[in-house]
């Protein structure tokens, strides 16, 4: 397993766009990138089925589209955005369904899938941080998740969102004093 | 390891709640071994659903033949439309400047649904930007004024209501 995570994106890309070796090449990026990928998806739509799904279909559409890889961008650079679009999508598409529009509605159906997740150890507080982080708009959720849980700089993350530097701070900054101000309503309800 | 001083320093500072949660983490667990079977799942779903046909780009797609036709004739009224708008029509500056009274109450009636009276001024602008000529403007407003009540007092309701609506 760790050889496999040794593994260069060229050498997975590589064998990717051979089709002889197409299934040794899908087998070594989810080795080197699933978890990764699974964690970010599940700090945005919370439930682990969900997660499971959206992440299965993100490394469909990933090897259906390798060969439209240009490497422009890093391969997990690349990957991220598929599934950070496949998580919004899936989760615009659960809303439509749910008819929750208004995020107090939103906010409360995350907190029900909380609580329904046997696959949730945090306590009240945790629970309560990915509640509000569900009323974000969805950039400033991102670059909270982001930095936040997954201790990136802001360069990094601008490299990685195509968004500046500036506008990064903006965003997270903004995220974080929202996140205050519902654990303070909370209090005092 | 830089980044999480940086970001807990700057957590301090904003929000000294969230920088003492964020050493718990974020709470989320998966199941036990999931991660192990994942890839043979996945690959089986794409050995059992076959790579989609690609997509054809809109952009592509509209230029293929049936719309093709549809495009130039688009293209072509649109020519036509704006040969139609740029046509040369008489200038009201000049035909003023040259027009008897008579004329220009002929005029004025004729072309009354399409100019206002501050449009026939600003067709004399010389008179408006030379202050000597100041009463000639008067003039020309009274002339039209006095015009227009004549030509208000004779045009019957129904000629009046055509104009207006």
């Amino acid at each position: 397993m760790t050889l496999n995570r040794e593994i260069s994106d060229d050498q997975i890309i590589a064998l990717l766009n051979q089709s002889a070796q197409q299934e040794q090449g899908f087998r070594l990026l989810m080795a080197k990138y699933q978890e990764r990928l699974y964690r970010h998806i599940r700090r945005l739509v919370i439930d682990h089925e969900d997660a499971n799904d959206v992440l299965q279909n993100c490394l469909i559409k990933a090897f259906r589209a390798i060969d439209r890889f240009e490497g422009k961008s890093g391969l997990y650079t690349w990957l991220y955005r598929i599934a950070s679009n496949e998580a919004f999508t899936f989760l615009e598409r659960k809303k439509r369904k749910m008819a929750a529009s208004i995020d107090g509605e939103d906010q409360l159906a995350a907190a029900n899938r909380l609580r329904a997740d046997s696959y949730f150890n945090g306590d009240e507080a945790q629970a309560l941080l990915h509640r509000a982080l569900t009323g974000l708009p969805d950039k400033q959720r991102e670059v909270f998740t982001l930095r936040y849980f997954e201790d990136m700089g802001y360069q990094e993350m601008s490299d990685m969102l195509g968004t500046s530097v500036g506008a990064l701070k903006a965003s997270y900054h903004h995220a974080v004093k929202k996140i205050e101000q519902f654990f303070k309503n909370e209090q005092i309800r | 390891m830089d980044n999480r001083k940086e970001i807990l320093d700057e957590l301090s500072g904003l929000s000294p709640r969230l920088r003492d949660l964020k050493a718990k983490g974020d709470g989320l667990t998966t199941p036990e071994g999931y991660f192990e079977g994942l890839s043979d799942q996945v690959w089986s779903r794409l050995k059992d659903s076959p790579k989609k046909e690609t997509v054809v780009r809109p952009m592509r797609r509209l230029w293929r033949l049936p719309y093709k036709s549809g495009i130039a004739a688009a293209l072509v009224l649109a020519a036509a439309a704006l040969i139609w708008l740029n046509r040369p029509r008489e200038s009201a500056a000049f035909d003023l400047g040259a027009l008897t009274p008579q004329e220009a109450e002929q005029y004025i009636l004729n072309n009354i649904e399409d100019f206002d009276l501050s449009m026939l001024v600003a067709s004399r602008p010389e008179e408006i930007a030379d202050p000597a000529g100041a009463g000639r403007t008067d003039t020309l407003d009274s002339e039209l004024d006095q015009l227009l009540d004549e030509y208000l007092e004779d045009v019957d309701d129904a000629t009046l209501e055509q104009i207006l609506f």
